[in-house]
């Protein structure tokens, strides 16, 4: 054994490990590093676009309030329909609005009235519900977060949303509940809570009043249609239930 | 007859080297595959960071016994978290000193006159007082001493959310640390338990609820358990997340699913490793039961913990955790080598059998095989020493990686003077750290039968 040149194999590969592992300690910074470097650039070119879809309204040829000037709009649907099934670009985008949406609440509104009517963000919907559970949840993230999406197709855009309920986390569930919610749609909200009875998906009661409790629809008649139909649904929904239209 | 022992230690040192070689590239998997799974998680956490989200009400149980010189900062730590719905219930095992009274009188709280029911059994309880601080319920139940694992069982039978999460009352945690460790329950239904992340508290330098900072307090002992900490929750921890293996949740800082422990029997008052006594049940009750689960492992979710400060209190600790794992072990050896429960038996169970529990055993063995050797004149000195300079080498360079994952993943700052010292730890830790603990667990066998049902105390500062 003792002059055996395996030994001397044996100690040249935990070398070699150990420099492979010095080496792939650096790889790993290195990538950890150059992940947050795109989100900056995805951003700024939202930010850039966005500013020039409203800025054309600021200046002489307004364009928002009387429609986009004519292959404007196109040009801009296209870009959203080629880059926003990348959720990289839609948590850009996400963000881009929401500045507009803050610094110029009528330009936003404007711009989201331009383009509900080209049914963009329905598109949008049917693409990502082919995608995974996590991006599913981002679309719905963000149609909750900007609800004007869906002013001319709230309940095509609602069962596009519920669809993304089949295989999803609690993530997911909770950002559809929202975004029908938010959306406003009445037969949206009580679909998505059937198929939580139904598939005995868990949601806890909380979470489920917190939601419903953001139904942007007329909250009386959303509580007459679910109060009928909550006692046939599990305690969690029939709690959350009773606790906003109970008394 | 010295042919026989020629032929003896010619099988020993084959059993020596592939018992090295094993944990050797056990090591380097761990490192590896939890370096990827990280970069992989990094890269969905954008993803996260936006998907804000109400939080899932969660019950924070703080089983205590003679803890009044911590209990006020800690639960006082635990009353400014950044979540929205929680209730803190701190559970009095019977405490000699006056742990209770300090929080009745801190926190103002008036005696409740309210049922519990006892659906796992644990000693009755003696009083319960209640009040309200900063919009979260804080309950304080006394009972009669039964043990940490009995206290979890009262906080349990309280606790009035579907989530439970089980601290020590030294430990503290991060403002985001409750968000975190929820994290999991969002991303998957089959979520039953998850572990958080232990860091020493002597070592973290903390501003507005968060570390910021990392660096090694002068007291030796204390670095060389944070170097140990990091490797074994940022290795071996996430290897065995991978195919859901964890066999264990630190009492520290684990969140569980209520139901779950409820119907798996909750926690074992007479066993000193509690906590992996119940993931070890759950494991059981789950693929007996045919109950499709996961245990998941979240190093982000940060729990800082005092660590022992002298040899005598080190001792005490390790002497608990390593009875501990022998109980926990031996009362559910039926997991070896059976099939049903797959990678758990033959990874997890395996490595916790042979490179844990009987680590000591072994090694103290070799250490006599080598004596021996020399003794009968077969003991290669030059290959023995190249060897063992080699494997040294590559333990501190695994701590090293381990340690600069941690640095990496929670953002800390580090001067270059914090990384010498590293380098240095991390060495040291290998080549002497790990031997004192082989001493440590060797005692814990021969003196098993004492004490066998305290609550471990170590000297707070």
């Amino acid at each position: 054994m003792a002059s055996d040149p395996r030994i001397y194999a044996l100690i040249g590969i935990f070398m070699v490990a150990c420099i492979a592992l010095i080496v792939f300690n650096f790889a790993i910074v290195r990538y950890h590093k150059r992940q947050t470097a795109p989100a900056a650039g995805k951003l700024k070119m939202w930010n850039f676009e966005l500013y020039k879809q409203t800025a054309i309204k600021g200046g002489s040829k307004s364009v928002i309030r009387g429609g986009m000037r004519p292959g404007t709009t196109s040009r801009h649907e296209r870009l959203l329909l080629r880059k926003l099934p990348n959720a990289e670009h839609l948590i850009a985008y996400s963000e881009a609005l929401q500045n507009v949406k803050d610094r110029q609440p009528m330009a936003y509104s404007s711009y989201m009235s331009t383009y509900s009517k080209t049914a963009v963000f329905h598109k949008l919907a049917d693409v990502y519900s082919r995608k995974s559970c996590i991006e599913r949840t981002c679309y719905a993230d963000f149609i909750g977060s900007f609800p004007e999406a869906a002013e001319l197709s709230q309940g095509q855009l609602a069962d596009s949303l519920i669809s993304y309920i089949d295989d999803s986390n609690i993530y997911c569930r909770t950002k559809v509940l929202r975004a029908c919610c938010r959306i406003g749609s009445l037969q949206g909200v009580a679909n998505v809570l059937q198929l939580f009875h139904d598939r005995s998906l868990f949601m806890h009661k909380q979470l489920l009043a917190n939601e419903l409790a953001d139904f942007s629809g007329d909250q009386s008649l959303l509580g007459e249609r679910l109060w009928d139909e909550c006692k046939s649904w599990n305690d969690n929904i029939s709690e959350a239930v009773v606790s906003l239209w109970g008394h | 007859m010295a042919d026989m022992l020629r032929v003896f230690i010619y099988y020993v040192s084959v059993f020596y080297l592939v018992y090295l070689i094993v944990f050797a590239a056990f090591s380097f998997l761990s490192i590896s595959i939890g370096a990827y799974k990280l970069y992989m998680s990094n890269r969905v956490l954008r993803y996260k960071n936006k998907l804000k989200h109400d939080d899932l009400p969660v019950s924070v149980l703080i089983p205590a016994y003679n803890e009044s010189v911590t209990i006020v900062n800690s639960v006082n730590s635990l009353l400014s978290l950044d979540y929205q719905q929680y209730e803190l219930i701190v559970i009095d095992d019977g405490s000699e000193d006056d742990t209770a009274q300090k929080i009745i009188d801190t926190f103002d709280m008036k005696q409740a006159y309210r049922q519990i029911e006892h659906k796992l059994t644990c000693e009755p309880e003696t009083a319960i007082y209640e009040t309200v601080v900063n919009k979260v319920p804080l309950t304080l139940i006394c009972k009669k001493n039964g043990g940490k694992g009995d206290a979890l069982n009262m906080g349990i039978n309280a606790a009035g959310h579907p989530y439970f999460v089980c601290m020590d009352a030294d430990s503290k945690l991060q403002a985001d640390s409750l968000k975190e460790i929820v994290a999991p329950v969002f991303e998957d239904d089959e979520i039953v338990a998850v572990g958080g992340m232990i860091l020493i508290s002597q070592c973290l330098q903390m501003k507005n609820g968060k570390a910021v900072r990392y660096r090694f307090p002068p007291n030796l002992l204390v670095c060389m358990q944070a170097v140990e900490y990091s490797r074994s929750f940022l290795a071996s921890r996430i290897l065995m997340d991978t195919f859901n293996g964890n066999l264990i949740i630190s009492g520290a800082f684990g969140l569980f699913q209520r139901s779950a422990v409820v119907a798996a029997g909750g926690y074992s008052p007479n066993n000193l490793g509690e906590d992996m006594e119940l993931v070890l049940k759950l494991h059981r009750f789950c693929r007996n039961n045919k109950i499709p689960y996961r245990m998941s492992y979240q190093p982000s979710a940060i729990c800082m913990t005092q660590a022992p400060t002298t040899f005598r209190d080190l001792w005490s600790q390790r002497r608990r955790w390593h009875v501990g794992l022998f109980q926990s072990l031996v009362v559910h050896r039926r997991i070896m080598f059976n099939l049903k429960f797959g990678l758990v038996s033959f990874f997890s169970y395996l490595y916790y059998m042979f490179y844990e529990l009987m680590s000591p055993i072994i090694e103290l063995f070799g250490i006599f095989a080598i004596l021996l050797a020399a003794y009968m004149d077969v003991l290669n000195i030059e290959y023995m020493i190249v060897f063992l300079v080699i494997y040294a080498i590559y333990g501190t360079i695994i701590s090293l990686s381990a340690f600069s994952k941690q640095i990496y993943i929670q953002k800390f700052r580090v001067t270059f003077l914090d990384m010498i010292k590293t380098l240095f730890l991390c060495a040291l830790e290998f080549i002497f750290f790990r031997y004192i603990l082989v001493v440590v667990r060797i005692a814990a066998f021969i003196r098993y039968g004492r004490n066998k049902s305290t609550w471990g105390k170590i000297k707070r500062v």
